[in-house]
């Protein structure tokens, strides 16, 4: 017999003479503080509350030019795939700097799939470049105000029914999906809070009002 | 560096309170905060409807358990994800094995995960060459000392900044002054390279989602993120218990989860693994390996009260508020799950001879089960696997008569609630005076009890 035979055998055993109790439904309504409704605010709020930043511009060419003017500041720069377009809409500065593998960048810069206002969260995919997200110390993250969800259950609607490319196995859902709701911290030492262990210890969503 | 099994648990408690005062010290303040935050978060929300829904949701899932094994078994095949089914450690430690050779794997990468501590991955690992490294602060900490974790959410709360100060000056020559700042990264700049160049990724699961065939996971640090994205092979240990039935069910799981851990409305990292890279991805593992791990789940399913204990998403709350656990931490309960929840599975995955005496590691003072999100009923639960204690003969004759009285009560809630709360108030026990260690203790939390011999006689004899 299988382990998976004999755990399913078990499994059925015990649950023999087991009531079986219903779902409940959704998880709807029960939203933390029932927000004035704007779910930009909202995100705004609770991703600044958890250690992140955030900016915000009326168009892409202005967010694109404050990225650059900000990414100026450090010698090296990883660009996830998504952002890449993001970054170069915008007519070239004078001087910019040298981009990197993502294990050696001082910065990275990326492309939000979106966001989830209840949370604080930026959703981020595969698509983008998962090094770029994680390794280098500060990550700048642009995302589109439109798609700011109000709940973690809208985003994940989202992602399903957005088909990403090279998606097509899952139900719509990438290989793996990453919520960033703030700086990597620990308070393992002393219980002190400390940020930037592993993942960046700086991160700037970047929001563009129009697309 | 692995545990002993719980039945030293009160010499080894009666050790720590004397000869280490230190971890009394920091358990308390790190549950402190864990406490504070905790309540905060709570007060946010309406706690109560959603832990109804928390607690309805897991027990749905575990009801149909057989179900949503196969629905997210099939899902994962579908993602391309390969998913491997263990009995028993020894079954999850083979499976592993066959990985390690299959794919000529010399290092390896650990995301914190309490079900390889319970299975024994680490020593097992090292057992075949591999060289493996925990990338939690805390767990790499202790990873350092030799030593296993006391906590199921922070590992190393045992351990005061002092502590952490010495052991880096020792492993790195650090000075001896440097802060958390500094120490954090010494840790982030060993490890990255650890990161670099591991074959292999090990973490466990906080939820199974049925649906979609997604390993969910909750952190801070980004280790979990890192472990599960840059080495070429992802292995996730979970436990048959984590599964949830939807996508969206998660969007509740997370965030109740969240602030019942840490307070926190989410972890800064969520991590939702369907399978491995695809095409049109840029990076991530070329495969992707889920272990279904029963290891005494089924068993602790088939007991008619206890099953309910596998809801538990090991949040740690029951930890922090225990009077019990605040005093020691998890060490001497001799096994990975410490505190109220390690007392009521112990019994239910290794037997209860195997378990004894954790049932009685607890005052019944009931603060737990005010605290957990999934509201499983952990004091009615002690009180289960003492009375199993006694059908079988493992106690003596005055615990059984206390704790008769005791269960006899708890049978209606109503008294139970009455008399959990008059006890409250009950004096202090003359064993109490006996170790002042011991009176702070009962005064911290009053937490006599009816039934049993006294938890500070079990101490004290634990002493002797
Ligand atoms: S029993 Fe409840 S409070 Fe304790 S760890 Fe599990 S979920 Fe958290």
């Amino acid at each position: 017999m299988t382990a998976r035979s004999s755990i399913l055998d078990r499994v059925r055993i015990a649950l023999a003479n087991r009531e079986v109790v219903a779902h409940p439904g959704s998880f709807e309504g029960w939203r933390p503080f029932m927000h004035s409704g704007n779910p930009t605010e909202q995100f705004t709020e609770m991703f600044e509350k958890a250690g992140g930043e955030v900016v915000s511009f009326k168009t892409q060419a202005e967010a694109s030019l404050w990225v650059r003017g900000f990414l100026a500041d450090f010698d090296s720069l990883s660009v996830g795939e998504l952002a890449r377009g993001r970054l170069n809409e915008d007519a070239e500065p004078d001087k910019w700097i040298e981009e990197t593998d993502p294990s050696a960048a001082e910065a990275g810069a990326s492309l939000a799939f979106g966001a989830v206002a209840e949370t604080g969260s930026l959703i981020m995919t595969p698509q983008d470049g998962r090094r770029a997200q994680l390794l280098p110390p500060v990550h700048v993250v642009f995302l589109d105000q439109a798609k700011i969800y109000k709940g973690l259950s809208e985003g994940f609607v989202a992602l399903k029914n957005e088909v990403l490319p090279g998606d097509n196995e899952s139900g719509g859902l990438p290989s793996a999906v990453g919520l960033h709701s703030g700086p990597s911290k620990s308070a393992d030492i002393g219980q002190v809070l400390v940020k930037g262990v592993h993942g960046p210890g700086r991160v700037v969503a970047v929001i563009i009002e129009s697309a | 560096m692995s545990f002993s099994g719980p039945k030293h648990y009160r010499v080894e408690s009666a050790k720590s309170l004397k000869d280490r005062p230190s971890v009394r010290a920091s358990v308390t303040s790190a549950t402190d905060t864990f406490n504070a935050n905790r309540s905060d978060a709570y007060s946010q929300i309406d706690s109560d409807l959603w832990r109804d829904w928390a607690r309805d949701v897991k027990s749905h899932a575990l009801t149909n358990l057989d179900q949503y094994l196969e629905q997210a078994e099939t899902q994962l095949l579908a993602n391309g994800a390969k998913v491997h089914w263990a009995d028993t450690a020894h079954d999850a430690l083979r499976l592993l094995e066959e990985i390690v050779r299959d794919h000529g794997i010399s290092t390896a990468v650990k995301a914190k995960s309490m079900l390889s501590e319970e299975l024994g991955i680490n020593e097992h690992l090292e057992d075949l060459g591999v060289h493996v490294r925990e990338t939690d602060l805390g767990e790499y900490i202790i990873q350092l000392i030799g030593e296993p974790p006391s906590h199921i959410v922070g590992p190393a709360i045992h351990r005061s900044l002092e502590d952490c100060q010495r052991l880096f000056h020792e492993k790195f020559g650090t000075p001896l002054d440097d802060g958390p700042d500094a120490l954090a990264a010494t840790a982030r700049e060993a490890l990255r390279e650890e990161f670099l160049a591991a074959d292999l990724g090990i973490s466990g699961g906080n939820f199974l989602v049925a649906e979609t065939g997604t390993v969910a996971l909750i952190e801070n640090e980004g280790n979990i993120r890192l472990s599960t994205s840059l080495p070429r092979v992802h292995i996730a240990l979970v436990g048959i218990e984590k599964i949830v039935p939807r996508l969206e069910d998660v969007s509740g799981f997370v965030q109740l989860t969240s602030r019942a851990a840490t307070g926190q409305p989410i972890g800064n990292f969520f991590s939702l693994i369907q399978g491995p890279k695809r095409d049109g991805d840029i990076d991530g593992p070329e495969e992707v390996h889920v272990i279904l791990v029963d290891n005494g789940r089924t068993r602790l399913l088939a007991d008619d009260k206890a099953w309910e204990a596998l809801r538990c998403v090991r949040c740690g709350a029951c930890l922090n508020i225990c009077p019990v656990y605040r005093q020691t931490g998890g060490h001497p309960y001799g096994w990975t799950y410490s505190g109220p929840i390690g007392a009521i599975i112990a019994p239910g995955m290794l037997g209860i001879e195997e378990a004894m005496p954790l049932p009685y590691a607890s005052s019944l003072c009931g603060a737990c089960v005010d605290e957990c999100p999934v509201r499983i009923p952990i004091p009615e639960l002690l009180l289960h696997w003492r009375e199993k204690a006694v059908e079988k003969g493992l106690t003596s004759a005055i615990e059984s008569a206390g704790i008769k009285a005791y269960t006899k009560a708890a049978e209606r809630p109503a008294i139970f609630r009455a008399a959990g709360a008059m006890l409250r108030h009950i004096p202090l026990e003359a064993g109490g005076r006996a170790l002042p260690i011991l009176s702070d203790w009962v005064k911290e939390r009053s937490a006599p009890k009816s039934s049993k011999k006294s938890f500070m006689q079990q101490w004290k004899e634990g002493i002797e």
